[in-house]
């Protein structure tokens, strides 16, 4: 099966998404020449391996190498550079703490004192509204919430870094320091939630109904720690730092064009604002628990890839390595200017 | 045409990975491939994982003894796996392999033996898994998912001994995977029942068979990347009624030959108990490493 089959069917069975999203970041018209692939002299040679071997190739037109006419296509978006400050010692360290501490937090029960029980504000009048009839039923909604959850703590890590920077922007370098951008602001997030949610020992809105005809006192929910850690949500705050990350790293680098970022990062957070919405729904948490892991998620989210953007790498667009492709007696031929 | 759904933006990694090949450029590892094999055992120079063209497949290296690894990474599992052998890794090989496997429902471990050569791989050994909160249940016509998550006083840690075949036919513009396993349970106390953990299924023990059925569509440059169905079948004899029914998609993009993003959603279509989530084969998203000494 070609490559050109397999995407059309996978176009049609993907509804057009896939034509659709892919058309803002290539160009009208796949005519090869002459295309330049800017290369800051800054970044390391493992961005760009084998660029220096490769100053001149010569091939017919007729017989163009596959290699080279993808080198040439202009139908790939230009290669990401990484311009932000590298993941460097202390981000090792901030994020080693924080998947301990998180997953610290994870195995040691809750406090003994409930520091807060019930709801405040607005929870009793939210879960009223929102909160499933049934428990078969608001256990369809913890799924469709770990569904999620698992969705959004991927998405930036596989989707964004490995598929969208790796593979299809062609850099490995800015995958790298995405994904480990990623790593660091969920173990931040976890430890913060986690930590968080064993001191205040909140019991979750189930919770008085234990030993009730509807949820017999030895179901796990009853007899588990997970019974007081409802404040506040890690499936909030996990998702809305997934959301956020997805904003951040989509933003600062264009990985699909526009308006697809902006529709990415809005889809982004829908999914998050869903899965936090189904942990009410699904009785797991009040309106006060999500709302601050989605507040606590987005801060961290935004905060952790704002610390790297920030600083610029300013030399890394001063000195360039420029590829040309330029007719030659036999054919064609790739120029590099150093 | 510009009237795109919101969903559509959900689907966009996926779409846009679909999109790659035809559109845009593969990795650069595409467009500069490296003809210099890695050392193998000291660390491999970061140009090495651009290798999206497969041109230096471990299959490619002659037979040999050698020692490999497998991480499937993702949320919530990390399933590290070593192997021995002889042969040429994840290809055409004869050996032991034994993996840890942490989830979020618990631990557990598993050894055994495992032969592959071109279109076929075979693996048999035991596999010991301790649920963090799963007991094991009384025997019942059919579950619910409260009957899963009821604390019935006894953890469960059964030890399962498993046969595992998997065929693979290149069949028009994809491939062909035919999978079938059969599981001995032990461990379990006379008249109570055990969710297994890996199977994703509430057996009366011992006999528990699976079979899978996928077409997968490959496609990329060396056809490397794969996307298709899967349909299960699986059934517990000792049950009544008990036959299971999941389908759902699987997803392979080979980003290199050591880094893979892998996907799967299978979710439960039939059976005979309503326990949601935990009763599909929602395994996999995330990604899996590979490394063999060369």
């Amino acid at each position: 099966m070609s490559s050109a089959s397999a995407i059309r069917f996978l176009r049609a069975a993907l509804g057009g998404c896939a034509l659709l999203l892919a058309k803002p970041v290539q160009a009208a018209d796949p005519v090869t020449v002459p295309v330049t692939v800017t290369v800051p002299a800054a970044v390391p040679a493992a961005a760009v391996p084998a660029a220096v071997p490769v100053p001149v190739m010569t091939a017919s037109p007729a017989k163009l190498d596959p290699v080279l006419a993808t080198l040439v296509s202009t139908n790939a978006p230009p290669p990401l550079i990484w311009h932000a400050s590298r993941f460097g010692a202390a981000d090792w360290v901030v994020t080693l703490a924080g998947g301990a501490i998180t997953l610290t937090a994870a195995i040691i029960p809750p406090a003994a004192h409930h520091s807060l029980g019930g709801g405040i504000l607005f929870d009793n009048g939210v879960r009223s509204a929102l909160r499933a009839h049934s428990l078969a039923n608001r256990y369809i909604f913890r799924d469709a919430s770990d569904v999620g959850v698992s969705l959004m703590v991927s998405w930036p890590l596989v989707a964004d870094s490995l598929t969208a920077a790796w593979w299809y922007r062609g850099s490995r370098d800015v995958a790298e320091q995405t994904a480990l951008i990623d790593l660091e602001a969920f173990a931040i997030s976890g430890a913060i939630q986690g930590v968080t949610n064993s001191l205040v020992s909140r019991e979750r809105p189930y919770g008085p109904d234990c030993g009730s005809p509807q949820l017999p006192g030895d179901a796990t929910d009853c007899t588990s720690s997970g019974h007081y850690r409802s404040f506040f949500s890690g499936h909030a705050t996990n998702s809305f730092t997934g959301a956020a990350l997805i904003c951040a790293h989509h933003f600062e680098n264009d990985l699909l064009g526009s308006p697809w970022d902006a529709l990415s990062c809005a889809g982004g957070y829908a999914v998050a604002a869903t899965t936090a919405t189904f942990r009410v729904v699904g009785d797991m948490h009040y309106a006060s628990d999500v709302l601050t892991g989605a507040l606590v998620g987005t801060l961290v989210g935004y905060g952790v890839p704002w610390l790297h953007y920030r600083h610029r790498n300013e030399r890394a667009t001063t000195n360039t390595l420029q590829l040309h492709l330029v007719p030659t007696p036999g054919g064609l031929g790739v120029l590099g200017i150093f | 045409m510009r009237r795109v759904p919101l969903l559509c933006a959900l689907s966009f990694s996926l779409s846009s990975a679909l999109a790659g090949p035809a559109l845009a450029a593969e990795p650069s590892g595409e467009r500069f491939p490296d003809a210099q094999p890695p050392l193998g055992l000291l660390p491999t120079p970061p140009d090495a994982l651009m290798d999206p063209t497969m041109a230096r497949s471990w299959s490619t290296l002659p037979a040999r003894s050698f020692v490999a690894t497998t991480v499937d990474v993702g949320y919530l599992y990390l399933r590290p796996r070593l192997s021995l052998g002889y042969g040429r890794p994840f290809t055409e090989w004869l050996g032991i392999e034994a993996n840890p496997i942490a989830t979020q429902d618990g631990l557990g471990v598993y050894a055994g033996v495992r032969f592959e050569i071109p279109h076929l791989d075979f693996r048999f050994g035991p596999r010991y898994f301790s649920a963090f909160q799963h007991t094991y249940m009384p025997d019942q016509r059919n579950y619910s998912r409260l009957d899963l998550e009821h604390n019935w006083g006894r953890r469960s840690r059964p030890v399962t001994y498993e046969a595992e075949l998997d065929l693979t036919f290149t069949l028009g513009p994809g491939l062909l995977l035919l999978r079938g396993s059969g599981s001995y349970v032990t461990g379990v106390p006379e008249g109570y029942e055990a969710f297994e953990e890996t199977l994703h299924i509430i057996v009366d023990p011992p006999l528990v068979w699976r079979t899978r059925a996928a077409y997968l569509f490959t496609f990329g440059s060396h056809n490397q990347h794969s996307i298709g169905p899967a349909l299960d079948v699986l059934d517990v004899p000792k049950r009544d009624d008990s036959l299971t029914v999941r389908v759902g998609p699987l997803l392979r993009l080979a980003l290199s030959r050591r880094v893979d993003v892998r996907g799967s959603f299978v979710v439960t279509v039939v059976s005979p108990d309503r326990i949601g989530l935990p009763g599909g084969d929602f395994t996999e998203l995330g990604v899996r490493y590979r490394w063999a000494s060369e």
